[in-house]
Order: C-alpha cells, then sequence, then structure tokens
C-alpha cells in the first residue's frame, strides 16, 4: 500500500479509529495486524519474509544478551547479520550478481527455484532494505549491552514492521521506537493536527512537485541522446528536486501518520541544500540511514580516528555499500563511489577553500548541490552507459542524435510547466527559506485564515494538478 | 462541566471545519468543470474520450479499433487509410467515424460504451475489431495497461474533481510494466496446456526450451526467438471465464439495452508464418508432436465464434482471411494483428459487405477479383528511417531447407 493511494487513505482512519477503541494492553496487537496487513497488500510472501527476519533476529538478540562469552555472543549476533544480509542478497542482489548465466537459466527452468529467479528479476519485496537495517542494529545494539532484548518476539515484530516508516524509513532505532509503541497514549489534538499538517505537506511534495517532475525526467532519461545541452542539465535540474521532494514528502507522510498514534519519528531531512560541503549533505540527507552507516559501518572500521588512509577506507567503503544499498546494478555502484570520492575532495581539499561571508557560504552551498546534482545521473541513467553519455551531454562533448520521428519538424526538447515550477517554488522557499522549525509547528503558528490557505492551496495543488504518471516512491524499491 | 464546555467547542470546531472542507471541495469541482480546466485535462489525459462524444454523434457507423485500424506497412504500403477510411469509400452516403487507440481492449471499449448516453448512440452502428490474441496473457498483462487505464478513468461519470484526484493517486491498474512482464512470465512458466490438446510440453516456457533443444544450433537465432515469440503470443486456451469474453458478453448487452447494432469481426492472425514454424505435418498428415500451435489458435477462434453465435450477436469471420498472406503483416518477427493496404481494404469490404446486406444495399459492384499486388522491396522507410523489416519468410524456407538436407 503506497501512502499516496487511495487504499491507504481508507486504511489510515480504520485503523486509527479502531485503534483507539481498543483496550490500551491490546492496541499494539491491532497496530501489528495493521502492520502486517499494509505489506501484505503488495504481496503475501513479502510479510512471511519479514515475520522470518524478525523472529530470527529476535531469537539471536536473545542469545546473544543470554550468555557472557564473547566468542558465542559474536557468534550469534553474526548468525543474525550473516542470515539478514543472505535474504537481502537473496531477494535484492542474487539476479543481479548472476546475470544471464548458465545458472540463471538453470534455477529458472525447473519450478522449485524458478520463483527466485522470477522475483529478483521482477519484483523486490517493498522496503527489505529499510527494515533489515532496522533489524540488524537491534541485534548489534543488543550486542554492544546498548539495548535490552525484547523477551516478547512478537512485540518485537512490531518494532520491525510499523506501517508508518516500514518501507521507506526512518531508519529508526530500537531504543527511540519501541518504548513509544507500547506507551499508553490518549490522542492529542495537538498531534492529530501537527499529524495531518506533516502528512498534507509530504503528500503535496510527492505528488504535486515530485511526481510532476518525475514526467520531465521520464521524457529525458527514455531517449536522453536526442536531446541537448540545456535539456540535459534541466533534466538533472528537476530529478535532483524529485528524488529530494519525492522522499521527503514520504518521509514527512509517515511522521504524519506516526504522529497520529502518537509516535514521533526521527527526522530524516534537514534543509540538504543548505550544507556547504559534501560531508555535511549527508547529515542532512536520509539522516537515518547516515547515522545508520554511521555507527554500524563507519566508526567499526576506524572512522576518523586513525588518520587519513583508514579515513578514506572508511568513507569509500560506506559509500560504496550505500551504492549497493540503493540498488543492484552497476550505476547504483557508481553513484556511491562518486559521492565517496566528492565526499574526500570536499573534506581535503575544496572544503578549505572559500571565505566564510555570505558570499563564501552561498558559492559553498551552489557547488555542493551541483556536485549531488551530477552524481545523481548514475542514480537515474537506465545503465551506465547512459549514464556516460549524459555526462558527455552534460559538458557539450555530444551532439544529439540528428533522428527526427515521423511528423516532427524538429528535434524534441523539454518543456518544464508554469505550474511545475511555481510548486517547486514554494516548496523549496517553505522548506529552505522561510520555514525554521518543522512544517507542522510552523503550521501552527500562522494565523487562522493564513493556515487555512495554506491548507485549501495544497489541497488544491494535490487534488487538481497531481502528477498524471504513476511513480512509486523512489525510495520503495530500495 | 468546564470539560464538556471544552469538549463541546471541539466539536463543533470539527463539524464547522468539515463543513467548510466539504464547501471549499465543492466549489473547486464547479470552478475545475466551469473554467475547462477539467477539458483541457481530459484532452490531455483521454484523448479518446475527448474523440468518442464528437464519434458518436457525427457518425452512423463507429468503428472502434486498436492498432490494427491504422498500422501501415513502410515496405509494402502506398496506401496509409485505416480500415475505418477503406470502410468509408465503400460507403460513400454513410457516415463512418472511427476510434482508435493502440492496445485498446474489450474491456475500456465497454467502459467507453458505458459512459454513452442511450439517445447518443441508439440506432447506430458499432463494428468492433476482436483480436484474438488480446484474450492471452500477452495482452492481459500488457505493459501499457496502466496508461490506458489512466485514460479510462475519465469514461465515468464521478465528479469531475473526483476524476482528477484517482489520476493524481493512481487509483487504477497501475502496475507498471516490470510487474507485467512479471505476470506474464509466471502464466508462462505455471499455466499448464490442456491434454486435450496433446501438447508435448507442459507449459510454454517448457515448449520453448523445448525447440532449442530439438534443433540446437540448426536453428537460427532469428527463428528461435520468432518462434518463442508465436509460442508466448499463442499458445493459451481461451475459456468462459477469460475476463475478455466477459468483457465481450457484456459489450453484447450494453449494445441492446442501449438500441445499437453491434458487429464483431474476427482480425485474422498471421497463421501462415504460425504454420510454416509450427504446422509442419508428419507422415501420417497429421500435425506433428511439438507443432500444435495452429491448435490452440483454431481452438480459440472456434470458442469465440461459438460464443457470438450463442449470444446471437452478428459477426464476421476474418481468421481465414485469403489475402492474409505473411508478406503482408508489418511486423514480420513478431506476432502482432498490423496489416498492409491490402488486408486493411479487404476487412473493410467484408464489414462493407455485411453492412449492406443488412440494409439491403447493393455489393454487385465489388467482384471476386482479389489483387495480388506484387511485393516491391524497396526501401520505402519514409517517414521512419529507423524501420527495417526484412521479411523472415526467406529465413524460415532456408531453415527448413536445411532440416531436410
Amino acid at each position: 500500500m503506497l501512502f499516496n493511494s487511495i487504499e491507504f487513505w481508507l486504511f489510515l482512519p480504520i485503523v486509527w479509529v479502531v485503534y483507539f477503541l481498543m483496550p490500551f494492553k491490546t492496541r499494539w496487537i491491532w497496530l501489528l495486524l495493521a502492520s502486517y496487513f499494509f505489506y501484505g497488500f503488495w504481496k503475501i510472501e513479502f510479510a512471511g519474509l519479514m515475520l522470518l527476519t524478525s523472529l530470527i533476529d529476535w531469537y539471536c538478540a536473545k542469545r546473544v544478551s543470554q550468555s557472557e562469552i564473547k566468542k558465542v555472543r559474536l557468534f550469534w549476533m553474526w548468525l543474525a547479520v550473516g542470515t539478514d544480509l543472505a535474504m537481502l542478497f537473496m531477494f535484492k542482489y542474487f539476479d543481479f550478481a548472476l546475470g544471464n548465466t548458465p545458472i540463471s537459466s538453470y534455477l529458472y527452468s525447473h519450478d522449485a527455484t524458478a520463483w527466485i529467479i522470477e522475483l529478483g528479476k521482477y519484483t523486490i519485496p517493498a522496503g527489505i532494505s529499510f527494515y533489515t537495517f532496522q533489524s540488524i542494529s537491534y541485534v548489534v545494539d543488543v550486542y554492544r549491552g546498548s539495548e535490552k532484548p525484547e523477551p516478547n518476539p512478537i512485540k518485537f515484530m512490531l518494532f520491525v514492521s510499523f506501517f508508518p516508516q516500514l518501507v521507506a524509513g526512518p531508519i529508526e532505532r530500537f531504543g527511540l521506537l519501541h518504548g513509544q509503541l507500547f506507551k499508553d497514549y490518549f490522542p492529542k489534538l495537538e498531534d492529530l493536527k501537527n499529524g495531518f499538517r506533516l502528512m498534507l505537506f509530504g503528500l503535496f511534495l510527492k505528488v504535486g512537485v515530485a511526481d510532476n517532475l518525475a514526467g520531465i525526467v521520464d521524457v529525458f532519461y527514455a531517449d536522453s541522446a536526442k536531446f541537448g545541452l540545456l535539456d540535459t542539465w534541466l533534466a538533472a535540474f528537476s530529478f535532483t528536486f524529485q528524488v529530494y521532494y519525492d522522499f521527503f514528502g514520504y518521509s514527512l507522510l509517515a511522521q504524519g501518520s506516526a504522529l497520529l498514534f502518537g509516535i514521533n519519528l526521527m527526522d530524516n531531512f534537514n534543509k540538504p541544500f543548505h550544507a556547504g560541503s559534501i560531508p555535511e549533505f549527508w547529515q542532512r540527507w536520509h539522516i537515518s540511514l547516515s547515522t545508520w552507516f554511521r555507527d554500524y559501518i563507519f566508526i567499526p572500521v576506524g572512522g576518523n580516528k586513525h588518520g587519513k588512509l583508514v579515513l578514506s577506507l572508511a568513507v569509500m567503503l560506506v559509500f560504496f555499500t550505500s551504492g549497493l544499498w540503493h540498488g543492484a546494478n552497476s550505476t547504483m555502484i557508481y553513484f556511491g563511489l562518486s559521492q565517496g570520492i566528492l565526499y574526500l575532495i570536499d573534506r581535503f581539499v575544496i572544503g578549505r577553500i572559500g571565505s566564510e561571508n555570505a558570499v563564501g557560504l552561498f558559492l559553498r552551498r551552489v557547488k555542493t548541490a551541483v556536485f549531488f546534482m551530477i552524481t545523481l545521473v548514475f542514480f537515474r541513467s537506465n545503465t551506465l552507459d547512459q549514464s556516460f553519455d549524459v555526462y558527455q551531454q552534460l559538458f557539450g562533448y555530444h551532439e544529439k542524435e540528428n533522428v527526427l520521428e515521423p511528423g516532427l519538424t524538429s528535434l524534441p526538447n523539454l518543456e518544464m510547466p508554469m505550474y511545475i515550477l511555481v510548486f517547486l517554488g514554494i516548496a523549496f522557499v517553505l522548506d529552505h527559506l522561510v520555514m525554521k522549525v518543522r512544517v507542522d509547528k510552523w503550521m501552527g503558528q500562522q494565523s487562522l485564515i493564513f493556515r487555512w490557505v495554506i491548507y485549501v492551496g495544497l489541497i488544491s495543488a494535490v487534488l487538481l494538478k497531481g502528477g498524471a504518471v504513476n511513480h512509486p516512491f523512489v525510495y520503495f524499491q530500495f | 462541566m468546564n470539560q464538556n464546555k471544552v469538549l463541546n467547542k471541539g466539536i463543533l470546531g470539527l463539524i464547522i471545519r468539515c463543513v467548510f472542507v466539504l464547501l471549499f471541495l465543492v466549489g473547486l469541482n464547479l470552478t475545475y468543470v466551469k473554467t475547462g480546466l477539467f477539458e483541457k485535462d481530459t484532452r490531455q489525459y483521454s484523448r479518446v474520450k475527448y474523440r468518442i462524444d464528437s464519434a458518436f454523434s457525427g457518425g452512423d457507423i463507429i468503428y472502434l479499433g486498436e492498432s490494427s485500424n491504422t498500422s501501415f506497412n513502410p515496405w509494402t504500403d502506398t496506401l496509409n487509410q485505416s480500415i475505418g477510411d477503406f470502410l468509408q469509400l465503400y460507403l460513400p452516403d454513410t457516415k463512418v467515424e472511427q476510434v482508435t487507440h493502440e492496445g485498446y481492449h474489450p474491456g475500456l471499449f465497454k467502459k467507453m460504451l458505458n459512459l454513452l448516453d442511450d439517445g447518443l448512440i441508439s440506432g447506430k452502428t458499432i463494428v468492433l475489431g476482436v483480436n484474438i490474441r488480446t484474450c492471452g496473457p500477452s495482452a492481459m498483462y500488457n505493459g501499457n495497461e496502466a496508461s490506458n487505464q489512466r485514460e479510462a478513468l475519465f469514461y465515468s461519470r464521478r465528479p469531475a474533481l473526483l476524476t482528477r484526484a484517482f489520476m493524481g493517486l493512481h487509483y487504477y491498474d497501475n502496475r507498471n510494466g516490470k510487474e507485467m512482464e512479471g505476470v506474464k512470465f509466471k502464466y508462462w512458466r505455471t499455466r499448464a496446456f490442456d491434454k486435450s490438446f496433446e501438447c508435448q510440453y507442459p507449459t510454454a516456457l517448457n515448449w520453448i526450451d523445448g525447440i532449442a533443444k530439438i534443433y540446437g544450433d540448426s536453428l537460427p537465432q532469428e527463428i528461435k526467438d520468432m518462434c518463442g515469440a508465436y509460442v508466448k503470443e499463442f499458445s493459451f486456451v481461451i475459456d468462459e471465464e477469460n475476463p475478455r469474453v466477459q468483457d465481450l458478453k457484456e459489450i453484447v448487452e450494453l449494445c441492446k439495452q442501449k438500441g445499437v447494432k453491434l458487429l464483431f469481426h474476427i482480425l485474422p492472425p498471421n497463421r501462415e508464418h504460425a504454420g510454416m514454424l509450427f504446422g509442419r505435418l508428419g507422415k501420417d498428415g497429421t500435425i506433428e508432436k511439438g507443432n500444435e500451435l495452429l491448435k490452440f489458435m483454431d481452438y480459440n477462434h472456434d470458442f469465440l465464434v461459438a460464443k457470438f453465435k450463442s449470444w446471437k450477436v452478428d459477426f464476421i469471420d476474418n481468421y481465414v482471411l485469403s489475402e492474409a498472406k505473411s508478406h503482408r503483416f508489418t511486423d514480420q518477427w513478431y506476432p502482432t494483428e498490423h496489416y498492409d493496404a491490402v488486408i486493411r481494404r479487404n476487412i473493410a469490404e467484408s464489414i462493407f459487405k455485411s453492412v449492406a446486406f443488412k440494409n439491403g444495399k447493393d455489393t454487385s459492384f465489388i467482384s471476386q477479383r482479389r489483387h495480388d499486388v506484387s511485393l516491391k522491396l524497396k526501401r520505402n522507410n519514409w517517414p521512419n528511417e529507423s524501420i527495417i523489416m526484412p521479411l523472415s519468410e526467406p529465413l524460415i524456407r532456408k531453415w527448413h531447407q536445411n532440416l531436410k538436407n
């Protein structure tokens, strides 16, 4: 079920009403059932996979906590992490790893194994990377002693499956989320208002801004060689804000729907285009994933305490993993590696250049945004060859193909309709320049009339100008 | 007491807000329609919907078709008239209108017809092309179906704002191309053939694998791909539960209700290619094992014909059309119902005969002659230079020759 679907908007109020009608002690069971229904709505098999992950991790964490012997604890931790990664590999990377090899053909030609190939080729269990990472963090935290294990496996299942943040994060830590799921809570009007404000703004960002930009980006990437220099830059620019407002919109919808149940999820974005460098950018973009990588990969492999070489290797490892996490194809690996290289360049070379005044800061922010925008070409391209062609086009080294389609007298151009530009402008100005606090709080600070003008404007934009082509949330595929 | 007051105030505030939102939505809907924005969206996102009203208000005969209506063979065609255009030429005193859309199927035409006012369509004649492949997995799980379903949102009487919101929130069968591919492959991998077909392979994918194993390297890659495509497209069995059959049945009932004359015409598939690839006869004169594709095709045709008869609906059976030679099909390496002008004209002629017969019109000017226009292979690809579609027949014959040797 997608947040921008009619089904979800029917599902949410039903779950909410029943949740608060139920006795406090049984509410979490209802939430668990609702979460599994939400997830199983795509494919029931996916729910089975998540159940398996949850039970294995719960059991391994329990065994970790029961032992005092380091080797035993390590064994159970690695068993959980290994199983999680093996499942992730199986369902997300197996097809990519096998390619069109004879093994792939062999597996596909046998009924017992063909479904694995089919699943990998055509569908990846939605959000498998998100809930797997969330579950791994629990096991590692129990191993480290920073969290106590949950004695009830069914309660742990709710931590993994809580529907607002299940399929695209934020990737929550056990200590922050688990307690909230079981606390005694009576619905507060303020939470309801803030929840709806978050959801309304999130829906506007997704449906009004990102989906409309996606229409432009799709046209370009369907046949990128036919476009010239300016169109290529327009497509790169559009995709940058498509992916940002798509994911930011999703995160706000997740936070809003969780808040209706009195649960606060972490902020996943913090004005990323205010970042003056790539390292700072990653502290502001997809914060829950960045901090996950920091805590579970970067610091354990050495972090910044052992000199520049170790730091550089750790950074490259993190970004390589991040690229791979984003998708099972070579373009994503290049995306990750390019981010790593720019991170190091920014940290060791460019980051020290330029003055600290407003102009210098502005220039650094532009530089960071352009760096990020350029690397996103890897993220969006259908193939590695296409991404290299697009890079040539971006820098004017590529003549657009001089082929006229039947009935056309000139080569195609990308167009950005005025309303998309207006929506993008409103979103960016509000998000980066006007709002000093989160959108729900900011709206609450406005006068009644102005607030309702905003509501009416956002609802109208969503209902009248939502992007026509269906684009699931970009991060769902991860 | 105070708590009650606060609660009452809160509930009142909530009711006021809900009423305001409701009124706002009604006003927004009105504005959306009155300012012409809805019409603009309809033109942009559902060009066929925009076309239907004018077609039905202006036409006596309305030809509803998919791409077969307007297909054009860049190698051989000097005429680019559609089937509907040819029909108009046969019926100069009758207004023939056409509604054509690539990948359309009875399910979508049904929605379209449901929308039309009885007054507008009563007494008119609808000619609907029936493509047998439309009942198969390849068409039913077509990657373009989502965009067709999106267009079909506009074939509705619901408030305009709701239609627009449904489009923005993608409230339709919006499975993307990759998902549809998955569904198709699962069908081809798992759907077992009925034993009555005596096919030596249990499923379509087994069949394709079998072909590769039997012929090995003697099978040119192009022919191998072609065989695979034909198996995928035609090795299915239509039954009562087939959604397209249900749609056709509902169209028949709908037309009866609305007083519309309905005429189905079965489009000819490329039987010649199917026969060359799969229909070889064994020594005893029966089709060799592993070559049963024509059996499937014929069975599906017979099933539809029986259905049409039982529904008492008029239909034209062009399944075996003598002019439908393989070289007259635009797509030479893949089964489609895209024809050159000769086939298109002959289909139009058959429709004309049926319509004229019903209306007591003279058809004697049509002689029994058949033009077998000699095939002039020329580089007549204009306007689309990228189409290069050599005939497949020489390679198939060469393969047959190699097998004999």
